[in-house]
């Protein structure tokens, strides 16, 4: 039996199982509907499976009392225990919220979608795969090397997940732009950067390139256009003159 | 000594006048006259330009430029936009068309849009949700434009702020 949770179409195609075990029926019942309320604010096309494996499995009961086979089909665990429980910190406490379980389900997002094998995804990872971490550059899900601009607009929905998702998605609307680059010209902290991409990504609407190598083929109609503008290269002294004037500049 | 300029355009009622007096240091220069056209429910129309300025000190300035909205005065958009830092289309959800009325300004662009800074700004959101922002996304996404989309509410600063700011990102990573 399948409770299949709906998604905007944009975000839809990066499914991923969540398999409640040892949780009680009004339990799962509050999981769908957090599903349902939350989808605006999750990158991933999440579903309900009762049974077959599954990307995390919610469990009720702690680990230790549960046969290894009703966990074995599952990439991560998701602990649910009593409020005064208090052994582990990573799990969810009943009766459950809805804040920390979406929470909870963004983090999880982040690390499956990057220890997915790109086979699995319906999205054109494959080859932005090998622009993926590598373990010498620590937490985020891209390699250095990589290069980063929409292919479109993002959807309202997830421009609407983080406050300063619009401003990241308007500087990677110009051209491609490195993480370190990206986090500069932004003034958005790194992890916000990263968590920004995975969700484009997961979206199918974030252009990779490696260094000067493209990736994907090359946007419509770029660069044979006339620009409006002869201020090229435009100064950025005085740009940050305007944003000053303005109040933008450093405006959270 | 250079001056930037930043032009505002969309049909009539889009609310033009009223992002370029949000910004403008100084009560903008307007060329507002009795509105004659009985499709459009206005008291007043833009007949010339809209012009307002927001000092930067030193002498340098940005010129805030509103083209007139409707399509008889079509001649004069290009003129006014020509050598722009960034364009910004207005338009208004509770038009008969919106979809339709956005294409009328991207054709008139059509050549310099996909070089040019631009955001597309959607207004009355709240009167009429439909077309949805992604659906304005789709149209320009359909033309091979990357062009950013947000609803906006002109009569509020920080909504105009972020149109300008997207326009200053834009021409940030393209210098």
């Amino acid at each position: 039996m399948v409770f299949k949770t709906s998604m905007s179409a944009s975000l839809a195609g990066f499914g991923l199982k969540l398999r409640p075990i040892h949780l009680s029926e009004r339990e799962i019942a509050t999981i769908d509907a957090f599903l349902r309320v939350g989808r605006h604010r999750l990158g991933c096309d999440w579903s309900v499976v009762l049974d077959g494996p599954c990307d995390v499995l919610m469990l009720g009961r702690p680990q230790h009392e549960c046969a290894l086979a009703e966990h074995a089909d599952a990439t991560a665990i998701l602990p649910v225990q009593a409020g005064n429980d208090g052994q582990d910190a990573e799990a969810l406490v009943r009766p459950l919220q809805y804040e920390a379980f979406v929470d909870a389900l963004s983090a999880l997002e982040r690390t499956l979608l990057t220890s997915r094998p790109p086979t699995a995804s319906p999205i054109p990872v494959a080859t932005a795969a090998s622009a993926e971490t590598a373990p010498a550059h620590g937490a985020f899900s891209f390699g250095p090397q990589a290069r980063f601009r929409l292919r479109r607009w993002p959807p309202a929905a997830l421009l609407r997940a983080h406050r300063y998702n619009i401003r990241l998605a308007s500087f990677m609307s110009g051209r491609h732009l490195g993480m370190e680059e990206l986090a500069r010209l932004s003034n958005v902290d790194k992890v916000l950067c990263d968590r920004f991409l995975v969700a484009l990504r997961a979206a199918a609407i974030l252009d990779v390139k490696l260094a000067d190598t493209a990736v994907f083929p090359p946007l419509p109609a770029q660069g044979s256009a006339i620009p409006l503008s002869r201020h090229s290269p435009v100064e950025h002294r005085l740009l940050e003159r305007i944003r000053v004037r303005l109040g933008l500049k450093g405006r959270q | 000594m250079k001056d930037f300029k930043i032009v505002f355009t969309g049909p009539p009622g889009a609310g033009k006048t009223t992002a370029i007096t949000t910004l403008s240091d100084s009560r903008p220069v307007v060329t507002d006259v009795r509105n004659t056209d009985v499709n459009l429910s206005k008291d007043n129309t833009t007949v010339g330009l809209d012009f307002g300025l927001i000092d930067l000190g030193n002498g340098q300035s940005v010129r805030l430029f509103g083209t007139p909205g409707q399509p008889r005065f079509k001649f004069m958009w290009r003129v006014i936009a020509t050598d722009a830092l960034g364009l910004v289309i207005l338009n208004d959800n509770s038009l008969p068309d919106p979809l339709a009325e956005l294409g009328i300004y991207l054709d008139a662009y059509k050549d310099v849009l996909p070089a040019t800074n631009c955001v597309v700004g959607v207004g009355r959101m709240a009167q009429r949700s439909s077309p949805s922002i992604d659906d304005y996304s789709d149209v320009l996404s359909g033309r091979g434009l990357m062009v950013p989309v947000l609803p906006v509410d002109v009569r509020n600063r920080d909504d105009v702020l972020m149109l300008v700011e997207i326009v200053l990102a834009q021409a940030e990573t393209r210098a």
